[in-house]
């Protein structure tokens, strides 16, 4: 389509002047947007009384654990989608893809508001799940490669920046979320579906600004007093690995595994963070206070909603923090740090509990969660340096899969060994310590992985073609033909 | 007439682009941190 022609690669490159620092806006335009999926729980209880309104109606309205496959599906799609199409967004540029993921992602918000509208979930599961999927996976690589190309000097501060947009994300939709319901609630509608158009609507205008406003650098282009050094540091490749051959090497599964424990670990106890606090110290201080029963409740859950709040300010600030000191400690020393010291924090833990130490808690999860984070955004910086630039999007693609089984595994593990223990007769309190400790036991398993990671070997780095070679294949196919 | 645009020109250009541009993604950013503020400060009450 010519009148579309604007979003190919080639009228997306930059003119000399370009400044830079204008495509970090462009990516955090999409990664904010994007970034909603992670406070997509703000619809959970509303989605429950969509016709009950004032209370669920059973056998009717839809359960916490049917409207949790939304987020699941869409998790699941992101890392899909991104593995798939992640040599398609090489080839064709951030400003195209950007672009389509802005369309996806605002389709998946509309159809899924028709879906709320007649109530029906497959629907909602097929437009947020599915087609918000795919945005998500399109518009969570193309910005993060093209911000490692025009900060070659600085990788891991560049993509810090957008993942930590992505991190923010909730933080704009869960509250623009609860104004929106609040603004079209009426006696006989819960105003999600109303919500829904609304949010899709803001989110394509913003996620065009960063479409349009993409570039992508010229290809001999180079940061103005920036030479790249001719004797590259260890663990830093100057040569190219392809998408397909990346699969073939052991850095690339040993860093998938690296990822998924990271995250496995973190999202197992981010989504238990609130109730965690609450039963480990919470319900005792209000009770020690003299507080009824229903106020100790009440205040307990706003001090835990604020602690869940405090912990994805950590794990944003950590995104860029951690992967912008990755450029001066290299990529596997900070996860050393992450792996190293996380698993002594996790084992930390259970004895705040015992000493009732709740800052000593509040700190030491702080940390955890900003170490999160650090994982999520050093990881491209990660790969770049082990299979350089030329695909290395499509190669965070196909790494994000480790994201996608992760965010299955974690909740699952933690559920499931909580629920074990209290209906093994373990005190709520104290049933999160063996949780702790295999959090633990999964980051020793990252821990080892990143050890292992050496340089690749050169029999996988991709040679260039030279003229005559390329003369010679292209007369032996016009033989052939 | 091509109309040449000298280097100060330029700049000031790239800077009110970057002005814009940080704008639109830093006023929504600095809301969020405020909310996230706001309800942390009820656990330390």
């Amino acid at each position: 389509m010519s009148f579309l022609s604007f979003l190919d690669r080639e009228k997306s490159i930059a003119e000399p002047e370009y400044n830079r620092w204008l495509f970090p806006p462009s990516a955090l335009a999409v990664h904010l947007c994007i970034g909603q999926v992670y406070g997509i729980s703000v619809f959970n209880i509303p989605m429950t009384k969509l016709i009950g309104i004032n209370e669920p109606v059973k056998g009717v309205d839809w359960t916490i654990p049917e409207i949790g496959w939304i987020f699941s599906i869409a998790l699941a799609v992101l890392g899909i989608s991104a593995a798939v199409f992640g040599k398609w967004v090489e080839r064709s540029g951030p400003r195209k893809t950007m672009f389509i993921s802005a369309v996806c992602w605002a389709t998946g918000f509309l159809v899924s508001a028709f879906g709320i509208a007649i109530h029906n979930i497959w629907i909602v599961y097929f437009g947020y799940g599915v087609i918000g999927g795919i945005g998500l996976g399109l518009g969570y690589i193309s910005p993060v490669s093209t911000l490692m190309k025009w900060f070659p000097d600085r990788p891991g501060m560049a993509t810090g920046i957008a993942i930590m947009g992505f991190g923010g994300g909730a933080m704009i939709g869960s509250p623009l979320a609860v104004e929106l319901m609040n603004f079209f609630k009426t006696p006989s509608s819960m105003g999600v579906w109303e919500t829904f158009v609304a949010m899709g609507l803001i989110y394509f205008g913003f996620m065009l600004f960063g479409a349009l406003t993409a570039r992508i650098p010229a290809p001999d282009w180079k940061p103005a007093g920036w030479t790249p050094t001719l004797q590259p540091r260890k663990m830093m490749t100057s040569a190219n690995i392809t998408a397909d051959v990346a699969l073939k090497t052991p850095q690339f599964w040993l860093l998938w595994i690296v990822l998924c424990m990271n995250v496995t670990a973190g999202i197992g106890v981010l989504g238990q963070a609130s109730p965690m606090i609450q039963e480990m110290f919470l319900f005792k201080k209000f009770r020690d206070m003299g507080l009824d029963e229903k106020e100790v409740v009440k205040m307990a859950a706003a001090a835990g909603g604020g602690f869940a709040a405090l912990l994805s300010l950590f794990n944003l600030v950590g995104r860029f923090f951690w992967s912008s000191l990755s450029d001066i400690l290299g990529r596997k020393t900070n996860y050393m740090i992450y792996l190293g010291l996380g698993t002594v924090l996790y084992a930390l833990i259970p004895m705040t509990g015992q000493i009732g130490s709740i800052v000593l808690f509040v700190v030491l999860f702080a940390i955890i969660m900003s170490m999160y984070g650090g994982g999520f955004a050093t990881i491209p910086a990660y790969l770049r340096d082990m299979f350089g630039t030329m695909q290395v999007g499509a190669i965070h693609g196909r790494l994000l899969t480790a994201w996608s089984t992760a965010a299955v595994l974690g909740p699952v593990l933690v559920n499931y060994i909580r629920e074990y223990q209290i209906n093994n007769g373990v005190p709520k309190a104290e049933a999160y310590n063996v949780t702790m400790y295999i959090m633990a036991g999964l980051l020793v398993v990252g821990f080892i992985a990143n050890y292992l990671v050496k340089e690749v070997a050169s029999k996988y780095h991709h040679v260039e073609e030279t003229e005559p070679q390329k003369e010679m294949s292209n007369s032996l196919q016009m033989q052939r033909a | 007439m091509e109309h040449v645009t000298s280097g100060s020109e330029q700049k000031s250009r790239n800077l009110f682009k970057l002005i814009i541009s940080w704008t639109i993604v830093g006023v929504p950013s600095l809301w969020a941190v405020w909310q996230v503020v706001v309800k942390t400060v009820v656990l330390f009450q």
